[in-house]
């Protein structure tokens, strides 16, 4: 091979690939496939949008409420008067009742946007599904496609925090525990309260134990990812030990730059230590309901 | 450079711990503090028989032998592990690694070898994300020695010493409507063969290199594929060869590699990549351009069995016809062909390979070829799960 094809060659194998992909919007436009992805992701907008509005007004309240309690114990320990901690005691009532509403709100819309996203994901699953089987399409609508699904993925938190590049995993799954409930038995329960207290103690260790069945998928997926990572990186550290002893040294190959995701031994560590939290607040919700229907006697 | 390496790793470690400031030791107190660990030590044996044939000659061995057929049998033993020091959003890490291969050699006329080689390395690298990307930098030393190097047509590439440092910066690039991601990496590296006494031929290999690379890959997919070109600068000093002049090397090199990711959903996974060089220098005789070809297949084959499939081809062309690198260490043309199996069994991989390859050179049809068959086995008997 002459000096100039090869260099020919090589200049027109690295330019082809960049050059393929300017024209794939205008393409793509006004196609029937494209309106239903539209609308999908209109939803998805709306209600990711929402969420962000009902977390940052619950952001506010619980600055107001920390600050509110911080006053109320400043005034209590220099013992200044009744009049203003009566009033500091109404905000905080006040706001406790608003705090309530805005977590229920949030955990509302976060259930809207995992919903829309899950949906959007599963359209965008089916497309590629049906563009992978015919030729023509690749790489026009699939890239686009792709790139949809690498953006909706990234918002929401699967691929960020894979990747780390978000540190919350999004609307879907749990990645730090709720506080326990603020639930104790006051003088004057009825029975039937007391009953009521405990069913609900129950009801929110049964919803923990589905995430604890979650986790347990999410744990097992990575850990086939990292037997299967160990077992390729057997492979290759056997043909490469002692050198190739091949008799040439110019190697082409440039693997992908940098070491994009965290290692995968951590994620897998943070979901173990997540589940053992997720464990240990089970048994203390059985254990306060056990304590609550022991206070029934034969009636609980 | 021992020395070298103990030095960089020192500093990476002085800078994980104590050179971040209030941010860092807020963010060590979140995070309980660094996590130091060690990880992946993994003992592995393996055996191996394979053919050699050929005639190509070799500057860096000291016998020859008129036999165009060998064959030998080799058993090897290695040891490697990584030590991780762990803070928020950086990392040091200590990668060892060593070996002993011994071979038993057959059909060589004048008489049959027992070479051995053996085989260190330790690279440490500190990792930092940083300016919106990623850094990473580190130092290696790498140790090889052949004891009682057979001739040709068992080729055994020579023992050396080489230390190599370099300094990779990584940042996401979202354009286009895709994510990329872009990389500047620089490489420095000396490489002493040691030459012994008697064969004095072999310091003219000894060499510095530098290399500067400059990557774009762009993502096409969560777990579909990525796409990347490259092109780089790399500089070759060699200050044994030359008489009044040394030989100095600068080449030019690009090219495109493309990765496909299915294991999740199809156990597939594929990458090919194609690039060229061109080696300029002030000694005519080794000026070349070269193009090469790389593949490698994986396929699921159950949940804890892989076969890989592996394609190698690279072709050389000299400017000024008729003209040769030192034959034996830098052929022309090489063809590698691999095929092999790895299975999970319990805390075990063991894997299985085959291989051909075939190497020629320009002049008087020299030619060298390599059948091959291995089996190993590697456990990890600390710092992994089972």
């Amino acid at each position: 091979m002459s000096p100039s094809a090869v260099a020919l060659l090589a200049g027109a194998i690295a330019a082809a690939p960049f050059a393929a992909s300017s024209q794939n919007g205008r393409l793509q436009q006004n196609s029937s496939p494209q309106d239903l992805y539209d609308e999908k992701r209109e939803q998805y907008d709306s209600a990711r949008v929402e969420y962000v509005q009902a977390y940052a007004h619950k952001t506010e309240l619980d600055d107001r409420w920390a600050a509110t309690l911080g006053r109320l114990d400043d005034s209590r320990e220099s013992g200044t008067g009744g009049r203003e901690r009566g009033n500091l005691v109404a905000t905080a009532n006040e706001l406790s009742a608003e705090l309530s509403a805005a977590t229920r709100a949030v955990l509302a819309a976060k259930t809207q946007w995992c919903q829309a996203g899950n949906s959007l994901i599963q359209f965008i699953d089916v497309r590629l599904e049906m563009l992978d089987a015919l030729e023509d399409s690749i790489p026009i609508d699939y890239v686009n496609m792709n790139a949809h699904l690498g953006e909706v993925e990234i918002e929401m938190g699967k691929r960020g925090r894979d990747l780390g590049i978000l540190p919350d995993s999004g609307p879907c799954g749990i990645q730090e525990l709720p506080p326990f409930p603020a639930i104790r038995i006051r003088p004057g329960d009825t029975p039937e309260q007391i009953r009521g207290k405990a069913e609900f103690l129950e009801g929110e260790a049964s919803k923990l134990d589905d995430e604890i069945k979650a986790l347990n998928g999410e744990i097992e997926v990575l850990e086939n990812q990292q037997a299967r990572g160990r077992r390729l990186a057997a492979y290759r550290a056997e043909q490469e030990a002692f050198g190739r002893n091949d008799p040439v040294e110019d190697q082409v190959s440039e693997g992908v730059g940098g070491e994009r995701e965290l290692p995968i031994e951590v994620r897998i560590e943070n979901l173990e230590r997540l589940r053992s939290e997720v464990q240990k607040r089970i048994t203390e919700l059985k254990e306060r309901a056990t304590e609550f229907r022991s206070l029934l006697g034969g009636a609980g | 450079m021992r020395t070298q390496a103990r030095f960089l790793c020192a500093a990476a470690l002085a800078a994980l711990g104590a050179g971040a400031g209030p941010t860092y030791a807020q963010e060590t107190a979140e995070s309980a503090g660094t996590q130091v660990s060690l990880e992946d030590v993994t003992v592995r044996a393996g055996l191996s028989a394979g053919g050699y044939w050929g005639n190509l000659s070799s500057v860096a061995v000291v016998w020859t032998d008129p036999t165009e057929r060998a064959f030998a049998g080799t058993g090897f033993f290695q040891l490697e592990g990584v030590v991780r020091f762990r803070g928020v959003n950086r990392e040091v890490r200590i990668d060892f690694d060593g070996g002993l291969r011994q071979y038993a050699t057959g059909g060589f006329e004048l008489r049959n070898y027992a070479p051995r080689e053996y085989h260190g390395d330790v690279a440490a690298t500190y990792r930092q994300r940083l300016w919106g990307g990623l850094v990473s930098a580190g130092g290696q030393a790498i140790a090889r020695g052949v004891a009682d190097r057979p001739p040709m047509p068992l080729y055994l590439q020579p023992g050396y010493n080489s230390f190599v440092a370099s300094v990779l910066y990584t940042r996401d690039l979202p354009f286009d409507g895709l994510l990329h991601e872009f990389d500047v990496r620089g490489t420095f590296e000396s490489r002493d063969y040691a030459a012994p006494r008697v064969l004095p031929q072999l310091d003219l290999l000894d060499r510095s290199s530098g290399e500067a690379t400059l990557g774009l890959t762009r993502f096409l997919g969560s777990e579909y594929s990525t796409l990347r070109a490259f092109g780089a600068f790399r500089y070759h000093s060699y200050p044994r060869k030359g008489l009044s002049i040394r030989r100095r090397d600068k080449a030019g090199r690009v090219g495109v590699a493309w990765a496909l990711n299915r294991y999740v959903t199809r156990g597939l996974q594929a990458e090919a990549s194609i690039g060229g060089t061109f080696n300029r220098s002030n000694s005519r005789r080794v000026e070349y351009n070269l193009v090469g070809f790389e593949s490698s297949l994986v396929k699921s084959l159950g949940p804890a069995t892989d076969l890989l499939l592996d394609l190698n081809v690279t072709r050389k062309s000299y400017l000024i016809p008729g003209q040769y690198l030192v034959p034996g260490e830098e052929v022309d043309d090489l063809t590698r062909i691999e095929a092999g199996l790895v299975r999970t069994l319990g805390p075990i991989f063991a894997t299985v390979r085959v291989y051909w390859k075939k190497a020629e050179t320009n002049i008087s049809g020299a030619y060298y070829r390599n059948f091959g068959v291995s089996f190993s086995m590697s456990a990890t008997p600390w710092g992994r799960r089972p």
